[in-house]
């Protein structure tokens, strides 16, 4: 069985399309289709309002680009994308796109509209030169319940796409600080699609403000960690994301941007006697008000609570008062491995990333699809054969639409046997050894030995005349799957 | 920006006008007194109940807000008692309520298990936040309808009491619609929002159909000492509800700083809490609105009463001074003690508007209902028409779930609405009836009696008494539908209705094995899915409609009973009256003498309590003008 790779069937059947289609209109959106298949993975952040979307995007950055700010915000989509120069595009509802002029001095990017309001912007694009964003476009999106209906209907419709375009996100970060059912019945419109069908795999959920969970105290991310675990556990999400991650986007961005001068004021706190530095610690306005004790002008000790919230404070001067940490950069490392952010890095490495050419040959079908299903292209109909084709012989599809399955709980498994295909899928990780169950430094030998007992009781489970079709179905598709990682793991020479 | 602590409120000492309670029972007691020294001991009883009323008032106000905005917390410093669990995961699952007691004590009420009655059960306080948590009491499996905690805080002592709901938005269940229909019964509410973040939409509709239902909503935003810039999302939540046509102010409170200033106690520190604030707003617009308005109904009562005892020396001091008019004194009480009797007799207008009323409200009820939810059946069967049933059962059993408790609320809002009117048509008509012994012509009473009575006098007042008494008839008689067992899992909160969550559990579970046999086709999923809501809907119809028409039918007794009695104590004072008038006509001129001046002594009492009830609520005697 030797086809080419997913992503290079997909892009033959887009030049095949462009090449039969009979309006420059349509030539021109499949060429677009045929780039996007080059581009890099784009990731959506969507959430409620207020639910700190911006200042994630930020600390994913590692730069201060998108404005965040205590009232609602973002008012318009803004993509943020690796580029050769630094350049804003706006995209008006109606009209051409226009580059304009921007301004970004240390702050987020502050850009000009030329007089046109939000509500006729469709979206902006920024391209910015950064190593972050070489591997992922990410797009910031305005809140799901914003008290401004047209922003929420905004979001919404670029989220789950209109009626004949599909989402134009790969993949989903959405942001929840706790769940409602507004979040809930959102996610559900994110995944109402044909292709794969339900797709709780291209969404993580994220936890997001974890810093605020227990308003102030210490312990707030571990709390943050149990209510997540308790949010991984419940069915309705499970159907609907991957996993879900506690992030404090704050200590994210403090962590990835922490100057010296701030290390400074807040080492000065932490030396300063408790009677001196406790009653500052009390609340925001007692510590903006300061002591006579600590002197630090009011600006700084303001702009040092506006970028790490009274929990980084309470966080860093604890920590630097038992002598965790003595350098700014020690605090910054610590600060950032507490925001979760690392963690949320690796998912998205090891999961999207690596899945990144089934999501984006997935999203390309999808789009095809609606495209032939329009008319005006030539031989439609071998088109749609072709792409049913595709659809139903990738194994990779098979593997994403398995995932979906048993995240929707829709075949009947044990848990631990639920778990273990799973984990096959790349569930944990896209990796030989991950998918194996282990670390990632197990010697070859285990990892093999490992998954040919997988691949007995998965044989087993297939053959069990006793099964349900389902579990038949299932059981085969992870067969398939483990047969692969087999031959792979023969295939590379032993270490 | 310039940082100042919250205002400290315009402190205390207040009240100096206005009756103290006190007064207000002493005066209660010395009408009773006067009661029964004219051995009056159906007027007695009367003002027994007052008295109750008086002594144990209960202002319910209502701690409602989305999820983890400081609910529990809130109250937790407002009282300076650990009384309401806090935990930074979900925390409270079963409504609490909190009010005043000598010595802090805790109670929980269970669901009935299967044809058991509804158990209570005393627990310490400390074991309160085991059991109202989420972590505690995982899905309500210890099936908690309520936690009833007593603590002696001097917020309390008034008639304060707090109820601690869940979050309004929530994982599966919407605790939304049970909010909702508790809040007509309360007093007043808070609404609780933190500095996180602006109002969101959700939020303000909330607030909007919230201010619908309870008159007194006070907002407050809480975590100030947490979130830099509360300041400006108090502006900007200041412009949401004005633009959104809500009329309340914000007070911004921090609930650590606040439970760190008492246990430090340390003023300074209470007053940046804002705490105080928000304490003088309850004392203000809460508390002193609710006495208030229990001193009004206590002073309906006493005027109701003190006509009834002031008539038998009216009629008999008339005939005293001017025994010439004294057959004509008796003629006329004699008609009006024919009328007091027609009065009581089922053929009354009354009781015929009384019977009718009850009898359309029953069958409109029905009515009403069988569309609503007929309209919710099409609603659902042509959502589960459009999609996979076994997809997005448990979102789906949530919206249904929801749905319907929204038309049940309604429901509930109309029998209460309907039967305020009904209510208040029949004490027009029986008004209308009254023996009108008031317009006995050209009799002069003494002067002193005129300087003493110092406002209108006559039976006019007895309209008022009569509306508010069956106001209050009402009023027990929605304690009384609490009390019918029938009420689902709040009725902690003081709703009087079926709640169509706990229907929804036991009937739902049917859904339970769809999601099992997910392998099915569709078709027959979705045939399962109408059958499930089918089902549903019938039971909540069922269980809704035999509440309705018990609780209808409770009202309606107990209308009729009030009213009955009234007629009672009517009949007999003009029967006193009558009695009196005779006595009068056969006394020569030295008894004469003797009685009028024991009749007088007796009326200047009367007209001064009089005086002094009337002083309790002014508005009174304007109102009784009005009409």
């Amino acid at each position: 069985m030797n086809q080419a790779p997913l992503v290079d069937q997909v892009r033959t059947l887009v030049g095949d399309a462009s090449s039969s289609a009979t309006q420059p209109a349509l030539r021109d959106r499949l060429a677009a289709l045929a780039r996007r298949l080059d581009e890099p993975l784009r990731v959506a952040i969507a959430g409620k309002v207020k639910a700190g979307k911006s200042t994630l995007l930020n600390a994913l950055v590692g730069q201060e680009l998108a404005p965040t700010d205590a009232g609602e915000c973002t008012r318009i989509v803004t993509w943020y994308r690796d580029g050769v120069t630094y350049r804003v595009t706006m995209f008006p509802s109606q009209g051409d796109p226009q580059e304009v002029p921007f301004q970004h001095d240390g702050g987020a990017v502050q850009v000009d509209l030329q007089g046109r309001s939000a509500g006729d912007v469709e979206r902006l694009v920024v391209d910015w030169p950064s190593g972050s964003l070489k591997t992922v476009t990410l797009i910031d999106t305005p809140g799901i319940a914003s008290v401004s209906v047209d922003l929420a209907a905004k979001a919404r419709s670029f989220l789950v796409g209109d009626e004949e375009e599909p989402s134009a996100s790969d993949a989903v970060l959405y942001l929840m600080r706790h769940l409602h059912s507004t979040d809930v019945s959102f996610l559900e419109a994110f995944r109402d699609q044909q292709v794969a069908g339900a797709t709780p795999i291209n969404a993580i959920g994220i936890l997001s403000r974890a810093d605020e969970v227990g308003v102030g105290k210490l312990d707030a991310m571990k709390t943050a960690d149990r209510i997540a675990e308790r949010y991984r556990s419940h069915p309705d999400v499970r159907r609907l994301c991957q996993t879900v991650l506690p992030v404090a986007g704050l200590l994210a961005q403090a962590g990835a941007t922490l100057r010296e001068d701030e290390f400074g004021i807040l080492a000065r706190m932490a030396q300063a006697a408790p009677e001196v530095s406790n009653p500052l610690l009390l609340s925001a306005d007692r510590f903006v008000l300061g002591s006579a004790e600590i002197d630090v002008p009011n600006e700084a000790r303001e702009k040092l609570l506006r970028r790490l919230g009274l929990f980084g404070i309470r966080l860093s001067v604890a920590l630097i008062r038992n002598g965790t940490v003595t350098t700014a950069p020690q605090l910054a490392s610590v600060l950032l491995q507490h925001s979760g952010l690392p963690r949320l890095r690796a998912v998205l490495t090891s999961q999207f990333a690596a899945r990144r050419d089934v999501l984006k040959a997935r999203a390309a079908l999808l789009a095809l699809d609606a495209i032939v299903r329009e008319g005006g292209i030539g031989d439609a109909e071998r088109l749609a054969g072709e792409l049913e084709r595709i659809e139903a012989g990738a194994h990779e599809f098979a593997e994403v639409r398995l995932l979906n399955a048993l995240r929707a709980g829709a075949v009947a498994l044990p848990d631990a046997a639920r778990e273990e295909a799973e984990r096959l899928l790349g569930a944990q990780g896209m990796d030989v050894a991950s998918r194996a169950g282990l670390a990632a430094e197990a010697p070859q030998d285990e990892v093999r030995s490992s998954l040919y007992e997988a691949l007995a009781r998965w044989q087993a489970r297939a053959e069990n005349p006793l099964a349900t079709g389902d579990t038949v179905e299932a059981a085969r598709v992870v067969v398939r799957t483990t047969e692969g990682l087999l031959a792979g793991v023969m295939a590379t020479p032993r270490a | 920006m310039a940082v100042q602590p919250p205002k400290a409120p315009p402190s205390p000492p207040q009240q100096p006008q206005g009756p103290t309670k006190r007064e207000v029972l002493q005066l209660v007691e010395l009408t009773v007194k006067l009661a029964k020294s004219n051995r009056r001991a159906d007027l007695v009883s009367r003002l027994a109940i007052t008295l109750r009323r008086l002594a144990s008032p209960e202002i319910r106000v209502l701690v409602v807000g989305e999820y983890k905005q400081g609910k529990s917390s809130l109250i937790n410093a407002l009282l300076g008692f650990q009384v309401c669990p806090v935990d930074d995961d979900v925390a409270t699952s079963v409504p609490t309520t909190v009010k005043y007691a000598e010595q802090a004590v805790a109670h929980v009420v269970r669901a009935p298990s299967d044809g058991q009655k509804e158990q209570r059960e005393q627990i310490s306080l400390e074991q309160v936040s085991s059991l109202v948590s989420e972590a505690g009491n995982p899905g309500n499996a210890q099936r908690l309808r309520s936690v009833e905690v007593g603590v002696p805080s001097e917020l309390l002592k008034q008639g304060l009491v707090l109820v601690d709901t869940p979050g309004v938005g929530g994982i599966a269940s919407a605790h939304n619609a049970a909010t909702m229909t508790a809040l007509p019964f309360a007093d007043a509410a808070i609404f609780v929002s933190d500095a996180s973040q602006e109002l969101t939409g959700p939020e303000l509709d909330f607030l909007r159909s919230a201010r619908k239902l309870t008159p007194n909503i006070v907002s407050v935003l809480t975590k100030t000492d947490f979130y830099p810039e509360w300041r400006r999302i108090l502006d900007i939540d200041k412009k949401h509800l004005q633009n959104a046509g809500i009329v309340t102010g914000i007070v911004p409170v921090s609930s650590t700083l606040r439970l760190t200033a008492l246990a430090a106690k340390n003023q300074r520190l209470n007053e940046e809490s804002g705490y105080p604030q928000l304490v003088a707003l309850l004392r203000d617009a809460v508390i002193a609105r609710a006495e208030k308005l229990a001193f009004r109904s206590a002073a309906n009562d006493l005027l109701g009463v003190l006509e009834q005892l002031d008539e038998p020396h009216v009629a008999a001091v008339k005939v005293l001074k001017d025994p010439e008019q004294g057959a004509e004194v008796v003629a006329e009480l004699q008609r009006a003690r024919e009328q007091a009797e027609q009065l009581k007799a089922s053929a009354a207008r009354w009781q015929q508007t009384l019977t009718d009323g009850f009898q359309d409200l029953t069958a409109d009820i029905d009515y009403e209902m069988r569309m609503r939810l007929r309209e919710v059946t099409r609603e659902a069967d042509e959502s589960i028409d459009q999609s996979d049933p076994t997809k997005i059962w448990s979102e789906w059993q949530a919206w249904l779930q929801r749905r319907v408790s929204r038309e049940v609320a309604d429901i509930y809002m109309m029998v209460s609405n309907r039967t305020q009117e009904i209510v208040q048509k029949v004490a027009e008509h029986f008004e209308q009836a009254q023996p009108d012994v008031g317009s006995v012509p050209n009799v002069e009473t003494p002067d002193q009696i005129l300087e003493a009575v110092g406002g209108p006098t006559g039976l006019q007042k007895q309209k008022i008494g009569v509306f508010s008494q069956g106001l209050n008839v009402l009023r027990g008689a929605q304690g009384g539908m609490m009390m019918a067992g029938m009420i689902g899992g709040i009725a902690g909160v003081g709703m009087a209705m079926v709640n169509p969550f706990s229907v929804g559990l036991s009937v739902l579970l049917g859904g339970k094995t769809l999601v099992d046999e997910r392998g099915r086709r569709l078709a027959v999923a979705r045939q399962q899915a109408k059958q499930a809501h089918r089902k549903y809907t019938e039971e909540v119809t069922l269980q809704v409609g035999k509440d309705s028409r018990d609780t209808l039918r409770h009202v309606q007794r107990e209308v009729r009973d009030s009213f009955t009695g009234l007629a009672t104590e009517l009949q007999r004072s003009v029967g006193e009256a009558l009695q009196a008038a005779q006595g009068a006509v056969k006394a020569d001129q030295q008894e004469r003498a003797k009685q009028l001046q024991g009749a007088d002594t007796q009326l200047k009492a009367i007209h001064a309590l009089k005086a002094k009830a009337t002083a309790l609520a002014p508005d009174l005697a304007q109102g009784s003008q009005k009409k």
